[in-house]
């Protein structure tokens, strides 16, 4: 049967003759409004900011060099801090919630599933705004606090940095559950019996096996939040009241008031090529192609 | 080791329902707070439904809505025909090319969204569009293409290549096999996808602001904006309408979903 | 019953660097049941592929009802296919799928609920029109997928080990209702299977395929009764094959010698140092081998392959497993030593120790104690039983001028 799925060389180049017309628009489409825009940063992070508005056409390196400055490689450090931070908290709260998801019954499994994509599908500003409500001085937090008697004086949370990093996680979180549950959800749980049966406790079979086997799902989880938590500048802009400082602010900031384009698309390059790593390594270490759980 | 598995359970349960509930709590608080009489969030004043009436009559709000809705509707319809066309066409073709085009055509969510933003606001500048929708729908369209693509390319997987095959046996054209038997088939996974992609599009932030021209407010900027300066529980109306739309989305979406992949 | 339908003129297909169809020719008749029977990868799918279009051919033509059809679109040949998988659409009830092929044809709406009606009688499934195929049991959906096929009219149904998924017993009463269907409708059924119980009950004539060729094609008859190479005996039931000089042929009876048949030299040594025995002969045959006594055995000969026995030259028999003679009396058989014993389904195999031959099977009716491991037997058949294949040098050998063609020539003298 194998042998016969394969395309007959003949008869598909005929086949093939008909079906351009099918992926033209996809053809089209990517390379004049991905590919080409991409190349355009590229070139656009070697040119030089013109004096008012714009920029002109003259090769330079000093977009990169400038990235090299403390101020701004510090934000790019602390860029870096929080998406560990955000990551390593989504990990450890989105697994278990994963796993347990993906041992649930069938039903269960369909309905938490449309609990968790449904705040996932949910406007991200509306959410930031709940936590906006829950989070301010006086707001509802600090009142359930102060009425159980835990504190005496509101916390200022909102505008802090815990309260961006909340914002994250939050935000985040489904991707990372997505991400567990796809590949526990395949996962052949007789392994886990099988290791067990060879004399393994709890712990180990679950280290040994269970993590190993959704090893993909993990990897795929980090990427999932790790790339966006570096760009996300409207969370840290809306809960940080702009004490946080993230890559993607920085961005922001170049294009909006600093009218840096040259620079700002250095950053953006410097950034993607960081995401690239971070896929490639994704790929060599999961061996698959596809993120999991992405959809 | 029954006894042990129940109680593993139980604390499964309790985990995933704490966990349900924080990620519900600022959904609730918004929609709780479009009830409230008082205009501040801090004090609770009884309820009320004076903010959806006011909504109602504000019209740079229901104008920011109109065109989310409007922009929505164009870039997910336009990744509809894109993606579905595409996803059907690349199962097809043996194309040296296909490889790198299906990678660069996901690119678009699989970077930060803000630099998706800068670079098209770059772009456009250089070719000298005037932003607004056009601009926003080219936009949203790059990053809506990838879900259809994507939902549609999977469930393709899925169908049996020989009920083509059966079809065209029982005297079908090829193209007559494709509308009778293959689209029927991925229609629920291309609808999935196109709403996949409304919700997405109708909820962004980051691109928008970078590819939106001075005139043409969307509801997200709008809200965004207001954020950062003072809202009004109009907002909080609006924000329960949308989730309500929201939600009818996903479950459709889900249902469709379901069926298909059966 | 003479009027052919189908001709496959030398057909060769390659998938990439692997020759899948080496040159096949093979005619078919009107109204007949023939089976392509053979292992997975032996070419019997793409075959039946190339017959229904979907794949082309690289070299050889495909005439259906003497004319060409070797590049038309599948949709434009009267033949139609059972898939082994059934293929049935899923979103769209049986009523649907049965009529889809009829709908094409623009066939007046009321014609098509008539026909799809007296099909889905005659497979048994009235009343299940709107049912969906996923509502369906396995024998049912196999049924529709027939129904879909045959109420087009085909001149020829192709079907893909259409049983291939069902239970052994829902195959064995399939087996019997497609044999009725065919004869009743009177189409030309091309089948495809690598069970040789199926083959050998519904067919008219069995192609056995092997490595993109024919390895003999008979009816159930001759290729069970008259395998034409080791391959087609051993995979058309399981039998033994025996390989000698030919001492003589004479009258349609061949004397052959097997000269290194035999195991030790002591008739009840101790089992284990036989075992030690047949291990190290299994790693030296010939240096190690005890002293081989000679054994003389009969064989058939054909009136076919009378010209092309001489006296001295290298035969192969094929001999049965169920018609091989154990004796313990000294005689002119093969002299073996039972190594183990097995009951199954009714039978009893002994497997025996052939020496340089291999392991031979014979199986009895019945639980039969009277041999135990480590026996030492003599083993006989009656000439008439004794089949000599391979006579144009061995499996892989092209095909043989003899017995080739339609098969039907191979009747024994």
């Amino acid at each position: 049967m194998g042998k016969s799925m394969k395309k007959d060389k003949r008869k598909g180049a005929g086949k093939d003759g008909r079906w351009w017309m099918t992926v033209a628009p996809l053809y089209l489409f990517t390379i004049f409004f991905v590919a080409l825009p991409l190349l355009y940063l590229f070139v656009l992070s070697f040119l030089t900011r013109a004096q008012t508005w714009g920029v002109v056409n003259e090769f330079t390196l000093e977009n990169y060099l400038k990235i090299g400055k403390p101020v701004y490689l510090n934000t790019f450090k602390e860029s870096f801090q929080l998406a560990v931070l955000t990551t390593v908290s989504t990990l450890a709260i989105g697994y278990p919630f994963g796993y347990f998801m993906a041992r649930l019954s069938r039903r269960a499994k369909s309905l938490m599933m449309l609990l968790v994509v449904i705040p996932f599908w949910t406007s991200a500003l509306m959410r930031m705004y709940g936590w906006i409500i829950i989070f301010r001085s006086n707001g509802i937090l600090d009142k359930v606090l102060m009425a159980l008697g835990l504190i005496h004086s509101p916390l200022k949370l909102l505008y802090s940095y815990p309260a961006v990093l909340v914002g994250m996680v939050y935000s985040l979180l489904p991707f990372m559950i997505l991400s567990v549950y796809s590949s526990t959800d395949k996962m052949d749980w007789s392994l886990v019996e099988a290791a067990r049966d060879l004399g393994a406790s709890r712990w180990t079979a679950f280290w040994t096996i269970t993590v190993k086997m959704t090893l993909p799902g993990i990897m795929s989880g980090i990427v999932l939040v790790f790339i966006p938590s570096m760009g996300l500048f409207f969370i840290a802009d809306i809960l940080g009241g702009g004490k946080v400082m993230l890559v993607g602010n920085l961005i922001q900031a170049q294009l909006q008031s600093g009218r840096d384009w040259p620079f700002a698309a250095a950053l953006s390059v410097m950034l993607m090529l960081f995401t690239s790593v971070m896929i490639w390594i994704y790929r060599k270490v999961a061996g698959v192609r596809e993120l999991e759980g992405l959809l | 080791m029954k006894h042990r598995k129940r109680k593993g359970i139980r604390f499964s349960a309790v985990y995933q329902a704490v966990l349900l509930l924080l990620m519900y709590v600022p959904i609730v608080v918004v929609i709780v707070y479009s009830f409230n009489v008082s205009k501040n969030t801090t004090v609770w004043g009884g309820w009320t439904l004076d903010w959806y009436q006011k909504m109602a009559k504000n019209r740079g709000l229901l104008e920011a809505l109109k065109n989310s809705l409007i922009l929505a509707s164009l870039s997910s319809g336009a990744a509809g025909i894109i993606g579905t066309l595409g996803a059907v066409g690349m199962a097809r073709i043996q194309w040296k090319s296909k490889g790198a085009i299906e990678y660069i055509s996901t690119i678009p969510i699989m970077i930060p969204e803000i630099i998706l933003g800068m670079v098209f606001m770059a772009f456009f500048a250089m070719l000298g569009l005037p932003f607004g929708m056009v601009t926003l729908v080219l936009g949203h369209t790059t990053f809506c293409v990838p879900y259809v693509f994507m939902m549609v390319k999977s469930s393709l997987v899925g169908i049996d290549r020989s009920l083509g095959e059966a079809a065209k046996d029982l005297g079908a054209s090829e193209r007559r096999a494709f509308f009778d038997i293959t689209l029927p088939l991925i229609m629920p996974a291309v609808i999935s996808g196109m709403l996949l992609a409304f919700a997405m599009s109708l909820d962004d932030v980051v691109i928008s602001i970078f590819v939106t021209g001075a005139r043409t407010n969307t509801l997200p900027i709008r809200i965004y904006t207001q954020l950062k300066s003072g809202v009004t529980p109009e907002i909080n109306a609006l924000c329960t309408i949308m989730l309500a739309v929201t939600f009818l989305l996903v479950v459709t979406s889900r249902l469709l979903g379901s069926r298909g992949r059966r | 019953m003479s009027e052919i339908i189908l001709d496959l003129k030398n057909i060769e297909k390659s998938f990439e660097d692997t020759k899948v169809l080496r040159g096949i020719s093979l005619s078919i008749e009107r109204g007949e049941f023939i089976t392509f029977l053979g292992a997975s990868g032996c070419g019997k799918t793409t075959t039946l592929r190339i017959i229904a279009g979907l794949e082309s051919p690289d070299e050889g033509r495909v005439c259906l009802n003497g004319q060409d059809v070797t590049d038309l679109e599948p949709n434009k040949r009267n033949v139609n296919t059972v898939f082994q998988n059934y293929a049935l659409f899923p979103h769209m009830d049986v009523f649907s799928n049965v009529a889809y092929g009829l709908r094409l044809r623009k066939v007046p709406k009321k014609e098509i609920a008539e026909r799809v009606k007296e099909m889905l009688e005659m497979v048994q499934l009235s009343g299940y029109e709107k049912r969906m195929p996923s509502e369906l049991s396995g024998g049912q959906r196999q049924r529709v997928a027939i129904a879909r096929a045959v109420v087009n009219d085909p001149q020829v149904l192709l079907l893909d080990e259409p049983l291939g998924a069902l239970d052994l017993q829902l195959r064995r009463q399939m087996q019997v209702e497609l044999k009725r269907i065919q004869k009743r409708l009177g189409i030309t059924f091309i089948y495809i299977t690598h069970d040789q119980e199926e083959a050998l009950n519904m067919s008219d004539r069995i192609v056995v395929m092997q490595d993109g060729r024919f390895e003999q094609i008979g009816t159930p008859d001759q290729v069970y009764y008259h395998p034409r190479t080791s391959y087609v005996a051993r995979f058309v039931g399981t039998a033994n094959i025996i390989t000698g000089k030919l001492i003589q042929a004479e009258n349609g009876v061949a004397q052959i010698l097997v000269e290194d048949a035999a195991v030790g030299e002591d008739p009840v040594g101790d089992a284990a140092a036989r075992k030690a025995a047949q291990a190290l002969t299994a790693q030296v045959p010939t240096a190690q081998a005890p002293a081989a006594k000679g054994g003389k055995v009969s064989a058939t000969v054909t009136r076919e392959q009378a010209p092309y026995l001489r006296p001295g030259q290298p035969v192969k028999v094929a001999v049965r497993s169920e018609n091989m003679l154990l004796g313990r009396d000294p005689g002119e058989g093969l002299r073996l030593s039972v190594i183990e014993k097995n009951f199954a389904g009714g039978m009893l195999r002994i497997s025996l120790d052939g020496g340089s031959l291999g392991e031979l099977t014979a199986s009895r009716q019945g639980i039969d104690s009277s041999f135990q491991p480590g026996d030492v037997v003599f083993v006989s058949w009656e000439a008439e039983h004794g089949v000599i294949v391979d006579l144009d040098g061995g499996e892989a050998g092209p095909p043989a001028a003899l017995q080739a063609g339609d098969g039907k020539s191979s009747i024994p003298a």
